[in-house]
């Protein structure tokens, strides 16, 4: 079989120069994803990989096989299915490699190569018979099936956007100071939204001396308040650190138009951020905007 | 058995060979075809705009001469069904390692596959490796077997436009930028409704943190703009002790799905003009030994002299420049211009080691007068940085003057003279700044610097210094090397019985190629002039013979290699 394979290489070689000469250059146009001659390649490191062993399901009622197998020591494994869609996975240090290969109702013919240091191996070829009728194989997929999720009824349902409706402003994500946006000086910032469970980040730059203001305005509530406070960089990131604030807000008017302000005067230039929370005991749930001077 | 072939089959040869004139490389002679690659999958089948794409296969970049090139042929349809056809759309991917090359930005800018670009849609035809010369060597391309592929073509932010703030039209997004000049950014949502773009800007000399800036979209529309006043855009500038960085810019769109989508572009950041050296050090010229002592003799029993070396040799170091006289012309001190995309340059090429060129770009932006104090650039700086980030006073940017009066003391290459924006509000968007290469403390050492490649259709050009490297050479007499700082000056000869031995000195002479780059405002390249530099070294020999003087024959026969005219 091999023998046959070279052979009609040669051939094809030896045509394709024809053409060369006769068709002033022409490429003889290969067959779309023709498999790669026989032998696989030894490549300039001269390693040579083993075909792969493969081990399918035989028949599936599903729409992707899990084609797993062993290549020790080969770091990829490609599995072509003769179509569009070719899938690409790791192989694992102890050689054995798993990938949900699509495939289509009837007989799928698989051929699987694996590579590493710049070399590839002849391909095993196997079939998977995709037959709605079929029983589902044991382990259908090479995934772990997700974990099964509380839905909105769990402890977390009240912190989780998806379960408690709040919709987040145009700054997200903000969440963590890592996020955070820049704001700027003289500018204002409306209708920005604190959702329960959550505080919000901005940035800013200082230099020293450098006199800063900055006001939220809020429709104070029963569940609402707000909070605001000032950090240096380095005393939020990496990591927050158990600092005190360098200016935290004071209490402003109160009601629909209650404000909370810092006034700050940078003794250091550098960059520092402004931490927007909800106190304690209250749902952090509102809307409110943001000054800066 | 069982490998792949480099070499035509006997058969072919004889195929051609019978065809007579076509007939080369059958017995081995130039230009040899590379090896052929072959391409098994296309890791993504659904990808975004400025997403990397990766390329599995073998025989990619075969050899250091090559290079391997993907080509797509097909047709794109897209999500309103209109029909586009993708003949022979070849893009440079780099080498991530033997079996796979990525694309690094698929687009990059934006969707390639539709002449819009602003389409998303499904791709489907071909894709085919094709190997060939790295950068016109003579060498026969060579293609695999077209690969059937889909693509999908997800939801994605396509860059519309990234260019300088002013004076500038730029015929495509840039892809090199100048440090400390403002840019503007335009971004379109396609295939979602934004809630905002983010972009991040990683990666400056001396800050830790991203540069974050949030832009909200207003209800209907797609699109963004970031780098107008207040907010602007920009790259810290090139430290002293680099020919250049690079940064990156992740550009980012949450949806109105709560999705968000992401790309990430990296920059080559740049100075407008810099020195490159391109390549390891040459050997140029291999002096006569000389004499550095008396002869000692070894006596009937052998001795153990001191040699104290007494006469010290002391070469200069320099720099040598040749110039592109048409583009000198242009940019001589006497005959400054400006033209749009053109930095004004003016290059003095008369100092004793080198030369010093100086540039601007002045942009005023009246509106900004008003307002001293909006301008806000949010350097997310942990507080050591602050120093620097923190003397805005007067200064624009903060931290240039910095730069400036560290010239004298920081380690790097040195820019001379005056470099920073200057510090007032009615011009801060502009920048002036001298740089020259006077090399008063060390120089950068750049090795697998490919200035100049086109990589458009692929990488930004972050991938082309992957592997640069900086070497320093520090020291405040730097332009003067002697055998007193370098050598050992001091030794002990043993002497064998019966003999006689004498100390050798001998000087060789070092060559770093280099070349001296300028670029416009939108980020191209020039070479405007090779150069080298100049360094000294001397090795020391104790030889041994029966006869006094005995010969340097374990020395160098003195050779002149490069640049021997004026040596």
């Amino acid at each position: 079989m091999r023998a046959q394979l070279r052979q009609s290489s040669l051939h094809r070689a030896a045509a394709a120069a024809l053409v060369c000469i006769a068709a002033a250059c022409s490429a003889d146009p290969p067959s779309f994803n023709d498999p790669p001659d026989a032998g696989g390649s030894g490549g300039p490191g001269g390693v040579r990989l083993d075909p792969p062993a493969v081990v399918t399901a035989e028949t599936t009622p599903n729409a992707s096989a899990a084609v797993r197998g062993t290549a020790p020591g080969a770091s990829l494994v490609v599995v072509q299915t003769g179509g569009a869609k070719n899938v690409v996975a790791r192989v694992l240090p102890d050689g054995s490699f798993c990938a949900d290969v699509p495939i289509a109702v009837g007989a799928n013919t698989l051929r699987v190569t694996v590579l590493a240091q710049g070399n590839m191996s002849q391909e095993t070829v196997t079939t998977v018979v995709r037959d709605p009728a079929a029983a589902a194989p044991t382990s259908p997929t090479c995934g772990v099936a997700p974990p099964t999720t509380g839905g909105c009824s769990d402890a977390q349902a009240m912190c989780d956007p998806a379960c408690n409706g709040c919709a987040e402003d145009a700054y997200q994500p903000n969440f963590v100071a890592g996020q955070a946006p820049a704001l700027g000086m003289k500018r204002s910032y409306q209708r920005l939204q604190l959702c329960p469970c959550r505080t919000d980040w901005f940035t800013l730059v200082a230099h020293a001396g450098q006199s800063i203001g900055i006001t939220a305005t809020y429709a104070k509530a029963s569940g609402f308040d707000l909070d605001i406070a000032l950090y240096r960089g380095a005393d939020v990131l990496p990591t927050m650190a158990s600092v005190a604030p360098v200016a935290a807000s004071a209490a402003g008017t109160s009601g629909s138009n209650a404000t909370r302000t810092i006034t700050f005067t940078a003794t250091a230039g550098g960059s520092y951020y402004l931490r927007v929370s909800a106190p304690t005991g209250t749902t952090g749930r509102g809307s409110y905007d943001l000054t800066t001077k | 058995m069982g490998t792949r072939s480099t070499k035509p089959t006997h058969l072919s040869c004889l195929a051609a060979a019978w065809f007579a004139a076509a007939a080369i490389g059958c017995d081995g002679s130039p230009p040899a075809a590379p090896a052929v690659p072959s391409l098994l999958a296309v890791q993504e089948s659904t990808i975004a705009v400025g997403q990397s794409m990766t390329f599995v296969g073998a025989n990619f970049f075969p050899t250091t001469n090559s290079r391997t090139d993907i080509r797509f042929d097909g047709q794109f349809v897209s999500a309103d069904g209109e029909v586009e056809s993708v003949r022979g759309l070849r893009v440079k991917p780099h080498r991530q390692d033997g079996n796979t090359v990525v694309w690094g930005n698929f687009g990059p800018f934006s969707n390639p596959f539709s002449l819009a670009g602003n389409r998303v849609g499904k791709f489907t035809g071909t894709a085919t490796a094709i190997t060939g010369a790295d950068d016109g060597a003579p060498m026969p391309e060579v293609q695999s077997r077209p690969l059937l592929v889909d693509i999908d073509v997800a939801p994605s932010i396509v860059v519309k436009e990234l260019r300088p703030r002013t004076n500038s039209t730029c015929a495509a997004p840039v892809k090199r930028v100048l440090g400390s000049f403002t840019y503007l950014i335009t971004v379109e949502a396609v295939g979602f409704t934004p809630v905002n773009f983010t972009f991040a800007i990683a990666g400056e000399p001396g800050i830790r943190q991203p540069r974050i800036y949030r832009v909200p979209v207003a209800a209907g529309q797609t699109s963004a703009t970031f780098g107008n006043n207040p907010d602007l855009f920009f790259f810290e500038p090139v430290p002293l002790d680099l020919a250049y960085y690079v940064a990156s810019l992740d550009v980012s769109a949450v949806g109105t799905d709560g999705v968000s989508r992401a790309a990430r572009y990296w920059f080559g950041v740049h100075n407008p003009i810099e020195y490159i050296t391109t390549g390891p050090a040459q050997t140029a010229q291999i002096y006569p030994a000389q004499s550095m002592s008396d002869c000692y003799a070894g006596g009937v029993n052998g001795s153990t002299q001191t040699w104290t070396e007494t006469t010290e040799e002391t070469q200069t170091r320099q720099v040598g420049t040749h110039w592109d006289q048409s583009w000198l012309n242009a940019h001589s001190v006497t005959n400054t211009r400006t033209t749009t995309n053109q930095v004004t340059m003016a290059v003095t090429d008369t100092t004793t080691n080198g030369w010093q060129s100086g540039w601007n770009s002045s942009v005023t932006n009246s509106h900004e007068q008003a307002d001293s104090n909006a301008w806000n650039w949010g350097v997310h700086a942990d507080a050591s940085v602050s120093v620097t980030v923190g003397v805005e006073g007067s200064v624009g940017i903060p931290g240039i003057g910095e730069v400036g009066a560290s010239a004298s003391t920081t380690a790097g290459i040195q820019v001379g003279g005056n470099y920073g924006r200057s510090g007032n509000t009615e011009s801060r968007d502009s920048v002036t700044g001298s740089y020259g290469e006077t090399f008063e403390q060390n120089h950068s050492n750049s090795h697998a610097v490919t200035l100049g490649h086109d990589y458009s259709t692929s990488d930004s050009e972050g991938w082309t210094y992957e592997q640069s490297e900086t070497v320093a050479k520090g020291g405040d007499m730097f332009w003067s090397v002697s055998t007193a700082t370098s050598n050992t000056h001091s030794t002990e000869v043993q002497v064998l019985p019966g003999q006689q031995a004498m100390v050798y000195r001998q000087r060789v002479r070092i060559q770093y190629p280099a070349v001296v780059v300028s670029y416009d405002l939108c980020g191209e390249p020039q070479v405007v002039a090779d150069a080298s530099f100049t360094d000294w070294k001397w090795a020391i020999a104790v030889e041994q013979g029966a006869t006094c003087p005995p010969p340097p024959v374990h020395m160098q026969e003195p050779v002149c290699l490069l640049d021997c005219g004026g040596q």
